[in-house]
């Protein structure tokens, strides 16, 4: 004998379908963004498809349990290894080598995060695998690889794809991924709203730059960055 | 219906929806009213690395990231939770479904106030025992005097169904906060489902009867059909009963003697505490929506056969029809079974006190009431009350859906327990039916044949 269950609340749980893609375009844009040379670019692009190969295999295998799926997933996953490797092993220069790396892993997180199989540890995957990006970032900008332009472009990329795939979570837990429960709308005007505040940041950030920072004393500019957030901290709403 | 939702009746509409069952299952203890998410939580300090990469690389851009940084947590901090002024109205295609009919619920949410709600979250108060295949959710963006549009199907079970007030949740466009409401949906929406009373074969009684006539055969001789005793003739007995055949054998005058029918008094009382709410899997129906099956099979049948009928529930909450007759008294038993609280679909979380219970039911139960109790059987006490109230002298006939499963140990353990107190229930003098996979009537049948009268 059990206990007669409630159908009621049956609803899916997992991330939604367009913040999730949302979320690994934008990935990809950071990570396309701090590669410089073109075969940093073939091999982004490599991990691309097996990224993608490797959603849409999770996300079919997850729906039909099928042979097709789990095909689809396997092939991506070595498809996206090959190009992890190659990115480590084939650039001549050694700091192109250390920039790409953490960036296919990310997106390869991302989308493990995003794809439905493991809900319970999306939201990890997801700090894991925006993370990486943003060590990617950081390295390039460590290496001095990228432009001004393209690092802080790289890094709002990176920021909006973790913000995408932090509500793509958060809409699954909430409302749910069911076929029939319409979340586009929310979605999408969730991702320009933080898509135009990046926009602005940037373009603020990049236009305090053309006011010639370098004539500024560094420590100037650090201080009035560090007084920023000492005061972002101290105020209380 | 309609209804609206402010600010101010946002924060304060917190006792709807508390009776457990329609908390989110998520969130159970999640608090009203604005509602800081946490996403953006650590972003500063995440704006710091680049800033301090920097500084010791000496390298501008890296800062400039800091910044950008420092930009998004500022964003996420500055944003306030959206105000919510937000009209709901909920519609039924059909308010008086029968059971099983799909009826399609259309919820709109007009946005009432000056400014954009960028992300709107519904979980619509679907009633626990309504069944939805896509579920009552919704994630949309909404400017000001726009109308969101919901809808989704449910399949009707009988009963009287109230939904719950709408759980709204409001973002703000970064998401840091969210405001967090149950707003309803103008006055109650109610699905009432009142399936028809239909007769089943004939339901065999015991020997408890009234003193009025009906169809229940007594060893007291009398007018009747069939053949008691014969006695002496004594002054007054009606001419057509003097045994004419022995007068013109021996001139003797004596009397023939009948089987008395008579009607009975039968209460059907339905166990529906919350540990008989079982089923085999998920699929099946449970065991009270088969008891409260069983019951409405019974009641048009004894009302039929002229037998007096009454109905309670071994439930929490006061569910008891005294014993009557004729069609308006079926009428009344039809609303009960339908619509009680007592008999819902899904179990209620109302404390009951089974002895107290017990007591006051005999001291409601007429003299010469029989029972019929409907019971799967759950636990030693139900098969306790079904001897004790035998032993008061009402003649109590178990009807037990079977709701076991032998699909685990310990499924079979309980199947094991129950034919225990089945066989207990039998050996002690209680006609027990214990109800499978097969048609009600076909069971009564069977059984019919096996008892004595």
């Amino acid at each position: 004998m059990t206990a007669a269950p409630s159908a009621a609340n049956r609803f899916l749980r997992h991330s939604t379908v367009v913040s999730g893609v949302v979320a690994v375009i934008l990935g990809a844009v950071a990570v396309g963004l701090i590669a410089e040379t073109t075969l940093q670019r073939q091999f982004l692009m490599g991990a691309l498809i097996g990224v993608s190969t490797f959603g849409l295999g999770g996300r079919l295998w997850h729906r039909w349990r099928g042979a097709v799926g789990l095909g689809l997933v396997v092939c991506g996953c070595l498809v996206v290894t090959a190009a992890a490797g190659n990115a480590v092993t084939q650039p001549p220069r050694i700091i192109h080598r250390l920039e790409l790396l953490p960036g296919i892993l990310g997106l390869w997180t991302l989308a493990a995060a995003l794809v439905p199989i493991g809900f319970r540890w999306s939201r990890l995957l997801i700090a894991v695998g925006s993370g990486l990006l943003f060590v990617a970032v950081l390295t390039s900008g460590v290496v001095r690889g990228a432009s001004t332009t393209a690092l802080v472009v790289a890094a709002a990329a990176t920021i909006l794809a973790w913000d995408a795939a932090e509500n793509a979570v958060s809409l699954g837990v909430q409302v749910g991924a069911h076929p029939e429960t319409v979340t586009v709308r929310g979605e999408l005007a969730h991702v320009m709203l933080s898509g135009g505040l990046a926009a602005g940041a940037v373009v603020a950030v990049l236009g305090v730059t053309h006011l010639g920072v370098d004539s500024l004393p560094f420590e100037a500019l650090v201080a009035l960055l560090v007084a920023g957030v000492v005061l972002l901290l101290a105020s209380h709403r | 219906m309609s209804g609206r939702g402010s600010d101010s009746r946002a924060s304060s509409d917190g006792s709807t929806g508390a009776n457990g069952r329609n908390v989110d299952p998520l969130n159970p203890i999640r608090p009203r009213g604005v509602v800081p998410t946490g996403r953006w939580t650590g972003m500063a300090a995440l704006a710091l690395v680049p800033v301090g990469l920097g500084v010791l690389l000496r390298h501008p851009p890296l800062v400039l990231v800091g910044a950008l940084g420092v930009a998004f947590a500022a964003y996420a901090r500055g944003d306030a939770a959206p105000d919510l002024d937000v009209t709901i109205e909920r519609d039924l295609s059909d308010p008086t479904p029968d059971p099983g009919d799909e009826v399609t619920v259309t919820l709109r949410v007009r946005n009432d106030g000056d400014g954009v709600l960028p992300d709107l979250r519904l979980v619509d108060g679907v009633p626990a025992a309504l069944a939805t295949g896509a579920p009552a959710r919704l994630g949309t963006a909404l400017r000001p005097g726009r109308t969101a549009t919901l809808t989704y199907r449910v399949t009707a079970v009988r009963g009287a169904h109230d939904w719950d007030p709408v759980h709204v949740l409001a973002r703000n466009p970064s998401g840091s906060r969210e405001r967090d409401a149950r707003i309803d949906a103008g006055g109650t929406t109610t699905l009432r489902c009142t399936p028809e009373l239909e007769a089943s074969a004939s339901l065999p009684l015991r020997g408890l009867t009234t003193v009025y006539s009906g169809r229940v055969p007594t060893d007291v001789g009398g007018a009747g059909i069939e053949f008691h005793s014969t006695r002496e003739y004594r002054h007054g007995d009606p001419a057509k009963r003097v045994n004419w055949a022995r007068y013109a054998r021996t001139g003797e005058l004596s009397t023939l003697a009948f089987r008395e029918e008579r009607a009975a008094t039968v209460v059907v009382c339905i166990d529906a505490r919350e540990g008989a709410y079982l089923a085999p899997d998920a699929e099946s129906p449970n065991a009270v929506e088969r008891s409260v099956e069983a019951a409405s099979q019974a009641v048009p049948a004894l009302l039929d056969s002229g037998d007096r009928v009454g109905v309670a529930a071994f439930a929490p909450g006061d569910c008891r029809l005294d014993p009557g007759v004729g069609d308006e008294h079926a009428a009344r038993a039809r609303k009960l079974l339908a619509t009680h609280p007592a008999l819902a679909p899904t179990p209620t979380d109302e404390r009951f006190l089974p002895t107290t219970w017990v007591r006051r039911f005999r001291r409601w139960l007429p003299a010469d009431a029989q029972v019929l109790f409907c019971t799967p059987l759950p636990d030693d006490y139900a098969a306790t009350v079904a001897r004790r109230l035998d032993a008061y002298g009402h003649a109590v006939t178990v009807i037990s859906p079977d709701a076991t499963a032998d699909d685990t140990p310990g499924h079979r353990l309980a199947g094991v327990e129950r034919a225990n107190r089945v066989s207990r229930l039998r050996s002690a003098g209680i006609r027990v039916l214990d109800w499978g996979e097969e048609p009600l009537a076909t069971e009564l049948e069977r059984a019919a044949a096996r008892w004595s009268r």
